[in-house]
């Protein structure tokens, strides 16, 4: 008799049948496994959710009064008819992969991750598995990042231009994940102080408040900033005047995708070519569901190395 | 390289080519200055290798298989961009100048070219990409050279002129650069600008065929005579022909004049004559100098007759006129009264996607040649920022093909184009490229059948719809 998959995709998202909950759901679902809290993977109306401590503490900031269960990383808990334990993915502190195994066999849902350690979010950790569900934001060989210290050499060396020049410097980065990294490697180490737009001195203190380890940093109250001084600012935001500005993102890396932004730094929370390969690779999966990214191109290289590869949309029904 | 490639990297990206320039030549030794001048100057290093068989020796190199390099060239932006991002990157990043770089590389095979690319730092490896393939397609007028070069030496801008056409890399930078005395400069040429209109009473107004060639100034001061283009170059060096006409001219006159013809000039307009205040006369007193033969062996430019503004409109319209108040003084603007433009109806077969803001960057239509479709002119020219829109809708949902950012489309869409002429253009297509094309109108009631003839551009008697021209 064929076994029931243990994930299927339903038109709320990635559902595992077994276990009765959904990975990073769409739509209002009775339980909801979280990888982490931004916006596309953790969205408002589920009944319940399972998250680690980390992703936790930001859902109840962003989504108000919820209901969530914490599941430490590693912690095994048995759900209905499956066994569901969360492992680090990299991507930002709190971040984790759901591991699911139902009858024997093994899913792992990476949820967005980077192979590089950063020295803040705990580092991604390989799980072996017989299905591993992908992301695959940066699934082109032209995406290879440098070490982050050369980058943050490189921010560094803009921000002391722009002191020098009697300005002030803003760098653009996502409030929950970015901020964090950016402070956390640039405070201190510059020509003046690091200052946080209010969403990402929201993010960090709620992080600070679970024990992670954040330098501190003011709350930018809108005002010009001083000369030398280095605003975390939120993309979009408005900045005042005589300020440089500038964007911390993977996709500044290539002139295709930097879409006429200005200033850019190549500094990615998602893992590039070469750590997307070896992640798969060190999971020992032979089947791979690829999502969030380069879906065709990237499942079309896995299937040509000889694995069970498809985009996670495709597999529609059947995991 | 590092010089070298922010150098290559400002000039595409649009930054103000004199600093930039100027900061390079601060930085680089004059012996890889002199190499990169010859460069951004139009003399094209011979490649060392192709782009396609780099290309390949990339992708054999990293095992992607050339599909993939396919979809990665759209995330890149170019061949070159996707090579010089798939190479791993340099764990101890090398230095090394780009005439040296371009002289290791003939001769070796792609691969070990792929090798000695590999060393240098993903910022400079673009640069150096495009140096070997032939591919940096960058030329800076020669004033713009000139200038960075006078800059950066405290020299006056304007004073320095480059002996660009006999000259190569390895007789150095000195041998580049000629400075001219200030005395032999020449003045700033009137302005031409569009002309608006009819005004006043026609006798106010001189008026002559329309120039396709720039104006020249003929100049003889107190030293060497001299002849330089409106684009600031200096000419005399290059036309040993005009030596004996500049011979024969006399000290202190200096002269704007056109050479419809090659070896014939044409004195426009008496600038300087022996030190008597030229500025004081009108443009008639000075045409009637240069009648009585001020001009010495440069001949006066023939005036078309003037009777009424009628008889110019009939003449303007197939040839165009430049006009000029009878009373202007020597700084006072020329008029381009443009010919009235052409029009033909093509089809648009390509489109090509902008980035950033621009949704569409470049249109390309076609006419019809046998039972082929022809390209005979690139333009958006014409079209309003909601019509972009909406055609980029379109090209984006019935794209056939693609081409990088370029989308071919089903010639379904019939437009009529305005145009000042048409070119020669033998390595095209068509044999031809329309001049200033223009988009007039889209004429979706029209069947893309109605698509003119080629043979219709080139010989107008055979336009169906008989322009009254």
């Amino acid at each position: 008799m064929p076994r029931d998959p243990v994930l299927v995709v339903d038109p709320k998202g990635l559902a595992c049948p077994a276990g009765g909950f959904h990975v990073d759901p769409s739509g209002k679902v009775a339980l909801a496994v979280v990888t982490h809290a931004h916006a596309d993977h953790a969205r408002p109306g589920a009944g319940a959710y399972l998250a680690t401590p980390g992703t936790a503490v930001m859902l109840r900031q962003r989504l108000g009064r919820v209901t969530v269960q914490e599941l430490p990383f590693g912690q095994r808990l048995r759900v209905a008819g499956a066994e569901v334990s969360f492992h680090p993915s990299g991507h930002l502190p709190g971040a984790a992969q759901v591991r699911i195994e139902v009858g024997g066999e093994i899913w792992v849902v990476s949820g967005d991750y980077k192979t590089e350690e950063d020295g803040l979010a705990e580092p991604f950790e390989p799980v072996a598995c017989h299905g591993f569900v992908t992301e695959c934001t940066f699934g082109l060989p032209v995406f290879r990042w440098s070490p982050q210290a050369l980058v943050a050499d490189q921010i560094r060396g803009w921000w002391q231009s722009a002191a020098a020049a009697g300005q002030g410097a803003a760098i653009a980065a996502y409030s929950l994940g970015k901020a964090q990294r950016l402070l956390h490697l640039l405070a201190g180490t510059g020509p003046g102080p690091v200052l946080l737009h209010p969403a990402a001195a929201a993010a960090t203190t709620a992080l600070a408040s679970v024990g992670y380890s954040l330098p501190a940093a003011s709350v930018w109250d809108g005002a010009a900033l001083p000369s030398g001084a280095l605003l975390i600012a939120a993309p979009q935001a408005g900045l005042p005047a005589r300020t440089r500005s500038a964007m911390a993102s993977g996709w500044m890396a290539l002139r295709g995708t930097r879409r006429g932004a200005g200033q850019g730094f190549v500094l990615s929370d998602h893992a590039d070519w070469p750590g997307l390969n070896a992640a798969i690779r060190a999971t020992g999966a032979s089947r791979v569901l690829v999502t969030h990214g380069y879906e065709d191109a990237f499942a079309r290289w896995l299937c040509e190395q000889g694995l069970d590869a498809a985009p996670l949309t495709s597999a529609a029904g059947r995991a | 390289m590092r010089a070298f490639a922010a150098l290559i990297e400002a000039l595409t990206t649009g930054a103000p080519a004199v600093p930039a320039l100027g900061a390079y030549l601060r930085s680089a030794s004059p012996v890889e200055a002199a190499h990169v001048l010859s460069w951004v100057s139009g003399q094209r290093p011979r490649p060392a290798v192709t782009l396609a068989a780099l290309r390949q020796a990339a992708c054999r190199a990293e095992g992607i298989p050339d599909w993939l390099f396919e979809a990665s060239r759209a995330a890149a932006g170019s061949v070159a961009e996707t090579i010089a991002h798939l190479l791993p990157d340099a764990p101890t990043p090398e230095e090394v100048a780009p005439q040296d770089l371009l002289g290791q590389c003939r001769g070796l095979e792609p691969d070990e070219i792929l090798a000695r690319l590999e060393v240098l730092p993903v910022t400079v490896r673009l640069a150096a990409i495009r140096l070997l393939t032939g591919t940096l397609r960058l030329t800076l007028p020669a004033p713009q050279i000139g200038q960075a070069l006078a800059e950066i030496s405290g020299g006056i801008a304007g004073a320095i002129v480059l002996k660009l056409e006999t000259w190569r890399p390895e007789m150095g930078l000195a041998a580049l650069i000629a400075a001219v005395a200030p005395e032999q400069i020449a003045r700033p040429f009137a302005t031409l600008r569009p002309f608006t209109g009819p005004a006043g009473p026609v006798a106010d107004w001189a008026a002559f065929p329309r120039m396709d060639q720039p104006r020249l100034q003929v100049l003889r001061r107190t030293g060497p005579a001299q002849v330089w283009a409106e684009d600031g170059r200096l000419l005399t060096g290059t036309r040993p022909d005009l030596a004996s006409v500049l011979q024969d001219l006399a000290i202190g006159t200096v002269i704007e004049a056109v050479e419809p013809q090659p070896g014939v000039l044409w004195a426009l307009d008496l600038l300087e004559w022996r030190g008597q205040p030229v500025a004081a006369l009108g443009f008639a007193q000075r045409r009637a100098l240069l009648a009585e033969g001020c001009g010495g062996p440069i001949g006066l430019a023939p005036a078309v007759p003037a009777t009424d503004w009628a008889a110019l409109e009939l003449i303007r319209r197939r040839e165009g006129l430049w006009l000029r108040r009878q009373d202007a003084g020597p700084d006072c603007p020329w008029h381009d009264w443009a010919p009235h433009p052409r029009e033909t109806d093509a089809v648009l077969v390509h489109a090509e996607l902008g980035s950033g803001g621009r949704d569409i960057a470049g249109l390309t239509f076609a006419v019809r040649s046998g039972t082929a479709l022809v390209p005979v002119a690139r333009t958006i020219d014409g079209l309003s920022r909601e019509d972009l829109d909406d055609l980029g809708t379109w090209i984006r949902r019935h794209a056939t093909a693609r081409f990088g950012p370029v989308r071919e489309v089903p010639p379904r869409r019939l437009y009529r184009l305005g145009f000042e002429a048409v070119d020669p253009a033998p390595r095209r297509k068509a044999g031809l490229w329309l001049r200033a094309p223009r988009i007039l109108a889209y004429l979706p009631d029209h069947s893309p059948d109605q698509v003119a003839r080629l043979d219709s551009l080139t010989d107008p008697a055979l336009d169906p719809r008989g322009q009254d021209r």
